[in-house]
């Protein structure tokens, strides 16, 4: 048979088998017009004319690239089934006569097959992309916004998630024979195995302690789960990019595997395992151990009573352990063949129960033990979405016992107050305020919303409360020891050379201020955000407990450093001397210009007889402008007399106002009595 | 020719096909019989390249036939329960085959359908056991294949059409020396259409022959003498041997191996009043063969 005849076989077969896919293909084809051509029209606007004028990068790229996340599990889906029905064919006794009967080589059948099952998916999602990205294109506002790039890349990784399903599900079709088996195994390889494990685990801690776990482990966990690394793109890190190729590039390998198994593959096992006895244990006894944890939860959720509890477990448990027995043998018969692993997968879920509740690592108890505790991470801290987190960043570790201690508190806080978080006898605390009755929010738990992150020792807990405003009170006068604070960010040590962006977020109102190192007042001369630093420490370190106790948040002060952190710190009101001297005065400080060239106009108004004279001349504005001193420069300076008789508005050439004070020794004679 | 040589075949700790060596010419039809479970339908497979012997050798025209397309394009394989996609169609059924035999004739392939009067675009689930049998049947001589190997093929097939495919297969072996090997467990559909015949039983080949020499060799005679007779009055002469031998009063009926003309010799020399040969059926030789193994065909076969 030549080559040119062979190739022509290759591609009639190919284009047979392809056919044989017409109803995989048609209902892939239908999913993919619904989730890429018609959303995206949706996006667009196009099916709703009025909102293609709000159109945003993102909003024209999110669904084709880094958010396409239902064509990423069309693509797992299709891929899965794909290499099933294409590789069905080792199953049957029927077929295999039909096909191994024929004058072709296995391997050839094999790649055809492949070949077949990767254009069925491949072709419809490629038209799909292509029709979407037209589209886009051809939308006169969406062209302009088009990242060719982002959805090329996007397109990619629906390929390489897709190629990973396929060859793990050919490869688990050649080595188990059976297409519930392949699909089992797939769900269940190890890696696959151990991250869905992990994260059922997971899920069952966030729901029902303080949510933990380790940001390494939760990173290897994706990275060796083959699937995930293509859903954690909006993670930014660089492994999981790598980790995407490196999953496709085994993909490879492992299609190359396959082909070679196969060729080792006996027509005879056609329904057969070629490693049962490794494989299946892999499938079996996760989920079995899986289904028993499930089986607990659920019954333990309905009665509340350990007794029901122990008998979901057991039920579910040896309900999914018959059934896979039923699947793998076909066979009843064989199933009390198996009771040492009824033990054992007995032992293992009661041994793992047991150091749920027991707790011999104080895992659980809310809280690992203080003196556990060496160092500590901030993630966030917020109150009602107000950032209260004193470490300058979220890689910031603290080491210091003081401020350990003061965190610790904080956790002890949140935690502690059993009355005010949902208690289940088996699980512990239930943190999330989605299971509070809203009708109970305002009274016994009041409406402010605590999300507090901390990382103890690399474990990561999460908590999530509301709290009552006398709560508030109390964690405010934990977290707020300045001692603590200025231990933690250095907010306090800064020096005005040192900070390079300074704003003020107020909690009150809306009203954010960006403080600028422009002009030179007050008693150190370091300009306004030299000011504030001195003013905030003075009231840091004049802070008594009593005082915190009562505290109210008046704002929030970012401070970005010539380092490039970025710290933020709450001011209370008790700040007194802060928020009198400072606050405003800073900010009319930084609003007052004193050069006459930016002067437009100064309207000058005597209070005791009613005199008002707006100066427009620029010989009498350089004459004023001198005179003109903030609210800060008669508080600082002994020297300075004040005027108190006069209000002054000054308006820009850039049509900015200021309200300044007059400074009684630089008075223009003109404007003097 | 196909020659296999203690070829064998073990699935597990069961050995289906055991050290079974033959030859089947080119030309002939070779029938395969044997009771369930013998190993016709893995002798067949291996034949047809499904299946790799674990020892021994399986040649076609010298050449093996496990993963070699050269020499499985010459050879068509009708499975007992043969396989279709899903939707197929007799028209289906055609390009696909079309695609691997490169001597494929289409025009045959639709003459013999409208000889069947089978409709053409019709879907095969929709077909009846033997429907589809005549469709893999009739796929097989489009084929133009040089060796065919059937499994049960006849089992399904109405008598009208099995004429009809035994004419078919006659027609092949005539025109191009197509070789048919059939596997049955009955003897009676191979009575008419084989020129040699081999017996499988449990994994081995208990023994295989020309049918013609067979029949020729082996008579059934019924006489009748003036006397009562027994078995020993006839067991001593040469080029005579009673295999079965039953007597009833002074009406005696053999079996007996020999030529004709030996065995109206060896009867006339006693005497009878009167001597008749009666014609055997492949299941009556086959019933004395066996028993000359010391197997009970009945055990065997039925």
């Amino acid at each position: 048979m030549t080559s040119k005849t062979s190739s022509s076989e290759f591609g009639k077969l190919t284009m047979h088998r392809f056919r044989q896919l017409t109803w995989l293909i048609t209902l892939w084809s239908a999913a993919l017009f619904f989730i890429l051509p018609v959303l995206q029209s949706m996006q667009l606007g196009l099916l709703m004319p009025n909102k293609s004028s709000h159109l945003s990068k993102d909003g024209v790229n999110l669904l084709l690239a880094d958010e396409n996340y239902l064509v990423l599990a069309g693509a797992l889906v299709t891929g899965i089934i794909a290499a099933c029905v294409v590789q069905a064919f080792m199953n049957s006794k029927n077929q295999n006569d039909l096909w191994l009967s024929l004058p072709v080589r296995r391997e050839k059948l094999f790649a055809v097959n492949l070949t077949a099952g990767a254009m069925a998916v491949l072709i419809p999602l490629t038209a799909a992309y292509i029709l979407a990205s037209v589209m886009t294109v051809l939308t006169p506002d969406a062209a302009a916004l088009f990242d060719f790039s982002a959805v090329l890349m996007g397109y990619l990784r629906a390929v390489g998630l897709f190629a990973v399903a396929y060859a793990i599900t050919t490869l688990w079709c050649v080595l188990s024979g059976r297409t519930i088996i392949a699909v089992l195994c797939t769900l269940f390889t190890p890696a696959i195995g151990s991250a869905t494990a992990g994260l059922a685990v997971l899920l069952v801690l966030m729901q029902f302690k303080t949510f933990y776990y380790t940001q390494q482990t939760m990173k290897i966990l994706i990275e060796l789960c083959p699937f995930a690394p293509f859903f954690a793109t909006s993670i930014a890190d660089k492994l999981i990019t790598t980790m995407e190729i490196v999953w496709a590039a085994v993909a490879v390998i492992l299609l190359l595997l396959s082909v070679r198994l196969f060729q080792k593959r006996s027509p005879e096992k056609a329904g057969d395992a070629l490693v049962y006895s490794k494989a299946l244990p892999i499938v079996k006894y996760p989920l079995v151990f899986l289904s028993t944890a499930l089986g607990w939860v659920f019954f333990k959720l309905i009665t509340s009573e350990t007794g029901w509890a122990i008998f979901g477990a057991i039920a579910i448990g040896l309900c999914v352990f018959c059934l896979v027995n039923v699947l793998e043998k076909f066979d009843f018969r064989n199933i009390l063949h198996h009771w040492w692993k009824f033990i054992a997968t007995a032992a293992v879920f009661g041994l793992c129960i047991g150091i749920l509740i027991l707790d011999p690592l104080s895992y659980d108890t809310r809280l690992p033990a203080r003196e556990k505790i060496t160092e500590a991470k901030v993630y966030q801290l917020t109150i009602n979405g107000i950032d209260l987190n004193p470490s300058s960043n979220f890689q910031q570790t603290i080491k210091d016992p003081e401020i350990i201690d003061s965190l610790y508190n904080l956790s002890q806080f949140v935690v502690g107050r059993e009355e005010y978080l949902s208690y289940n006898t088996s699980f512990g605390y239930r943190n999330d305020p989605s299971d509070i009755p809203f009708s109970d929010i305002s009274n016994a738990y009041g409406s402010k919303h605590l999300l507090y992150t901390v990382d103890y020792n690399g474990f990561i807990r999460q908590y999530s409360a509301f709290i009552s405003d006398d709560q508030e009170k109390l964690l405010v006068a934990i977290f707020s020891n300045p001692k603590v604070i200025m231990k933690t960010n250095g907010a306090y040590t800064y020096t005005a050379d040192e900070i390079e962006l300074m704003t003020i977020e107020f909690s009150n109102i809306s009203m954010s201020y960006t403080v600028k190192d422009t002009v030179a007042t007050g008693p150190e001369n370091n300009g306004a955000v030299g000011d504030v630093i001195y003013a905030l420490r003075s009231g840091a370190l004049t802070t008594t407990a009593e005082k915190l106790e009562n505290a109210h948040l008046l704002c929030v002060l970012h401070i970005k450093g010539e380092d490039g952190k970025t710290v933020r710190v709450p001011v209370y009101d008790f700040y007194e001397k802060t928020r009198n001297i400072w606050l405003w005065p800073v900010i009319e400080n930084h609003m007052l210009k004193t050069d006459p060239a930016l002067i437009e106009s100064i309207r000058v108004e005597r209070l005791y007889d009613n005199f008002s004279q707006t100066v427009t001349d620029s010989t009498q504005i350089a004459e004023l402008a001198p005179a003109l001193i903030t609210y800060m420069d008669t508080d600082y300076n002994p020297l300075i007399s004040t005027e108190n008789d006069y209000t002054v508005t000054v308006t820009y050439k850039d049509d900015s106002v200021s309200y300044p004070r007059l400074c009684d020794q630089q008075l223009p004679d003109w404007l003097k009595n | 020719m196909i020659k296999t040589e203690k070829l064998t075949k073990r699935f597990g700790d069961c050995t289906a096909v055991n050290a079974v060596s033959t030859e089947m010419h080119e030309g002939a039809v070779f029938g395969l019989i044997g009771s369930n479970g013998a190993g016709k339908s893995t002798f067949l497979r291996m034949l047809a390249g499904v299946l790799k012997p674990d020892s021994g050798t399986l040649s076609i025209d010298g050449e093996d036939v496990w993963e070699n397309p050269t020499v499985k394009s010459r050879c068509f394989f009708i499975p007992d329960e043969p396989y279709f996609f899903k939707n197929a169609t007799p028209e289906t059924v055609k390009d696909f085959y079309a695609i691997f035999y490169p001597k494929f004739d289409r025009a045959q392939f639709d003459k013999i359908i409208s000889v069947f009067e089978l409709p053409p675009k019709k879907r095969l689930s929709e077909f009846s056991k033997g429907m589809r049998k005549q469709i893999m049947i009739i796929a097989a001589v489009a084929s133009n294949c040089d060796y065919l190997f059937c499994d049960e093929t006849f089992d399904g097939l109405d008598p009208v059409a099995r004429q009809a495919v035994k004419g078919i297969f006659a027609a092949g072996m005539v025109d191009r020396k197509l070789t048919p090997v059939i596997a049955s467990h009955n003897l009676r559909e191979l009575e008419d259409i084989c020129d040699r015949i081999g017996l499988l039983h449990k994994g081995g080949i208990l023994f295989e022959q020309e049918l013609d020499a067979m029949k020729l060799g082996i008579h059934k005679v019924q006489c009748a003498f003036s006397s009562p007779k027994t078995k020993a009055d006839f067991s001593d002469a040469a080029g005579f041997e009673v295999i079965k031998f039953t007597a009833r009063g002074v009406v005696v009926t053999m079996t007996v191996k020999g030529t004709r003309e030996s065995v109206l010799e060896r009867v006339n020399g006693l005497a009878p009043l009167f001597a008749e040969l009666l014609p055997l059926s492949l299941e009556e030789i086959f019933i004395s063969e066996t028993e000359v193994c010391g197997y009970d065909i009945k055990d065997i076969l039925f």
